[in-house]
């Protein structure tokens, strides 16, 4: 099994609930502005 | 007392995430790879909050936080281990869980009693404490003080056999 084969889906989570901040962050301040 | 507030505040908030994630791990039937990895893993997640305690924690800040910290708890005290949906899962209820959780102990750090206790008793009960000037006591001593300065200044000009 490969690296990404094992960790794929964590590493995915991760990016998953960081993109989501990040657009959660760029709302927040696009109507706070 | 402002050093001793935010210390204990961080201490409940690396408590609740901690216990948080490692709850997560638990529950998804993870592995714990060594007990000295707990210390690391409080001792990370105290690092996080120290930087991160300097302003009020809500929204985006907050919810890196409780993700961070369940990834860390994940690797550090796992060791990656073990993979599946339903680790993935538990660990994203727990972020969810104790973003919420510090959301409302914000909320209280922050509105003190006006949080914990209902509004209307709250507010009659800070206007006790601390408006004094509608408290009958108050109001009376306020006016024998001013009798007794006005007396004060006026008496005792006289010689002391005439004086009022």
């Amino acid at each position: 099994m490969t690296f990404w084969q094992s960790h794929g889906p964590e590493i995915a989570w991760l990016l998953a609930g960081l993109a989501l901040i990040t657009v959660w962050t760029i709302i927040r301040r696009w109507r706070d502005r | 007392m402002q050093s001793r507030l935010f210390s204990l505040r961080g201490a409940i908030y690396t408590l609740i995430l901690f216990l948080s994630a490692v709850l997560a791990h638990f529950l998804a039937c993870g592995t714990f790879i060594s007990p000295s990895r707990f210390c690391l893993e409080g001792l990370f997640i105290g690092t996080l909050l120290y930087f991160g305690l300097n302003r009020e924690l809500e929204g985006p800040r907050l919810a890196l936080l409780a993700l961070v910290t369940q990834a860390a708890v994940h690797v550090i005290l796992g060791g990656m281990v073990m993979n599946s949906s339903r680790m993935l899962a538990w660990h994203a209820v727990f972020a969810l869980l104790s973003y919420w959780a510090i959301r409302l102990s914000e909320k209280f750090w922050h509105k003190g009693l006006l949080f914990v206790l209902p509004i209307n008793s709250a507010r009659r009960l800070l206007v006790s404490l601390i408006s004094t000037n509608s408290q009958p006591a108050v109001l009376y001593c306020k006016k024998f003080l001013t009798l007794w300065i006005d007396r004060s200044a006026h008496s005792l000009r006289a010689p002391p056999l005439l004086a009022v």
